[in-house]
């Protein structure tokens, strides 16, 4: 085991909720272990209502796990901070900042001054191909652009963690596929620790370093794939279709 | 050239034309209509005129606008600075919501001109109890707007907002009222026409100025024209300041996109 060098641990996490108008509780996650290495990028692969958007808010303090803990560099999760990022699915960008001020929102909440958070901000939106859209709106921008804006304000506020909540699940094919290559050449220029959260094989396979498969509810860890394809990754290599085959077999993905 | 230059000009000429029907119409009803009951456009303003000129009682049609709108603002002030924070903090904060909401529901299906009786008791019939009617009227449509704006506010914002580190006092300054500008701009807007219709009702109950004064005047005096002269001028003094506000909400919302 790499227990030594793991930048983020997941130990026996579970998750009930309340639903109202039923005595049990609802059992979303289910003794969850998992854990990953510094800069690694780890894809969480599962169907819809596996818990895995609950795991993710688990490990960004977020919400309070029922059981078991989050540890990350060996401290135990309570609250959200600046060394853990978000990239919500359905973006969740502030409609009345400019592109630059949601990009630079997680610098702000720290109090850098304008100044310096607006470069930092160029700098990302740059990264993510955004520039020359620094004052727009985000209603202005399709959704691939506004997951970008997504990511750069991620990547802006110099977390040491970034946690992807299926980013790119409301894009149509086209741009998913775009954003699937650019995100990956992003993270291989600025490394971080990922977890990427997603219900798309194929996606997973892209992206992941490691793929982690949950089950329907409860979500469980129910296997795990290491992915060793070098970059640039091909949808249509051989290998990749072998990894695809073997996790589709493997796993009751009916999407 | 020209379609350019004429695409610009088309809204106005859209707008002068539909008034300009609109006091034809008036014209011509008035022609077939009893001049008690519907004076035409023409004596109106002749009447307008001569109400510049010749005071009522004891001042001009301007200071008796004046008069109304400072009812108005003043109150209105006032229902802005107390009923905005009132309404964010029932929005946000759920101890707040259980504590103001109950008063507020029983409060609130009382229409404003029922206050006039119990107003002019407590207060007199001086400024204070008129000033009193438009801050009900208006700080009942305030506290709504922003309670109900801030409640729809989308909590996945407050999400990411955490996710980032905020704290709860930045969540609500930074976020959720941003955030829920645009229904308290609704709220001032709807509010001010609320104030701005009650300083009309307040004033019909004993006033010694104002707009409504010219109203029951031309009532008393028995001179229609009189009467829509004050009506008109209701008319156009309340729809300046929706203009305004108008104005105010697109230069501090401009993210909003617009239907029109």
């Amino acid at each position: 085991m790499t227990k030594q060098t793991a930048k983020i641990e997941c130990r026996d996490l579970s998750k009930a909720f309340h639903v109202p108008g039923q005595d049990q509780r609802l059992l979303v996650l289910d003794r969850v272990s998992l854990s990953v290495r510094e800069n690694e990028f780890l894809v969480v692969l599962g169907p819809g209502q596996c818990g895995k958007t609950v795991l993710l808010n688990c490990i960004a303090g977020l919400i309070e796990p029922s059981a078991g803990q989050v540890l990350l560099g060996g401290t135990p999760v309570t609250r959200p901070g600046p060394d853990r990022a978000m990239v919500f699915q359905r973006y969740a960008l502030m409609p009345w900042k400019t592109v630059e001020h949601n990009v630079a929102f997680g610098l702000a909440v720290r109090g850098v001054p304008v100044k310096e958070r607006l470069a930092t901000a160029h700098h990302y939106i740059d990264l993510v191909g955004l520039k020359g859209f620094e004052k727009a709106y985000p209603e202005q921008l399709s959704g691939g652009m506004k997951q970008r804006v997504g990511i750069a304000r991620a990547y802006a506020n110099a977390p040491d963690i970034l946690l992807m909540d299926e980013p790119f699940g409301a894009l149509d094919a086209q741009t998913r596929y775009a954003m699937e290559q650019d995100l990956r050449s992003i993270w291989e220029k600025d490394k971080r620790t990922v977890i990427f959260v997603t219900n798309n094989i194929e996606e997973a396979i892209y992206l992941g370093d490691r793929i982690l498969v949950m089950s329907v509810l409860p979500g469980r860890v129910k296997a795990e794939y290491a992915i060793d394809i070098p970059s640039p990754r091909n949808y249509t290599d051989p290998a990749f279709l072998t990894y695809r085959k073997q996790i589709s077999n493997a796993t009751d993905l009916s999407l | 050239m020209i379609g350019r230059l004429g695409k610009r000009l088309m809204p106005a000429a859209l707008t002068t034309g539909s008034l300009l029907a609109f006091v034809a119409f008036w014209q011509v009803v008035s022609l077939y209509t009893n001049p008690d009951f519907l004076p035409s456009p023409g004596r109106v303003w002749d009447e307008a005129v001569r109400l510049f000129h010749t005071p009522v009682g004891g001042k001009d049609i301007l200071a008796h606008v004046g008069f109304s709108l400072r009812r108005v603002l003043t109150a209105y002030l006032w229902a802005t600075v107390l009923g905005l924070p009132l309404g964010l903090c029932m929005g946000w904060n759920r101890t707040c919501e259980k504590i103001v909401s109950p008063i507020f529901e029983l409060l609130r299906p009382i229409p404003p001109i029922a206050w006039i009786p119990i107003a002019i008791l407590w207060l007199g019939v001086a400024e204070g109890s008129k000033v009193f009617i438009c801050f009900v009227g208006s700080f009942v449509i305030l506290v709504l707007n922003s309670y109900t704006g801030m409640r729809y506010v989308d909590p996945l914002l407050i999400d990411a907002a955490r996710s980032f580190g905020a704290s709860r006092r930045q969540q609500f300054f930074n976020v959720a009222v941003p955030a829920c500008l645009p229904s308290i701009f609704a709220g001032l807007q709807n509010a001010l026409s609320m104030a701005w219709m009650c300083v009309l009702a307040a004033e019909l109950v004993g006033a010694r100025e104002g707009v409504g004064f010219i109203i029951i005047q031309g009532m008393d005096l028995n001179r229609p024209p009189m009467i829509l002269v004050g009506m008109i001028l209701i008319g156009i003094v309340g729809s300046l300041l929706a203009a305004s506000l108008r104005w105010a909400e697109r230069a501090l919302c401009p993210w909003r996109r617009e239907l029109v």
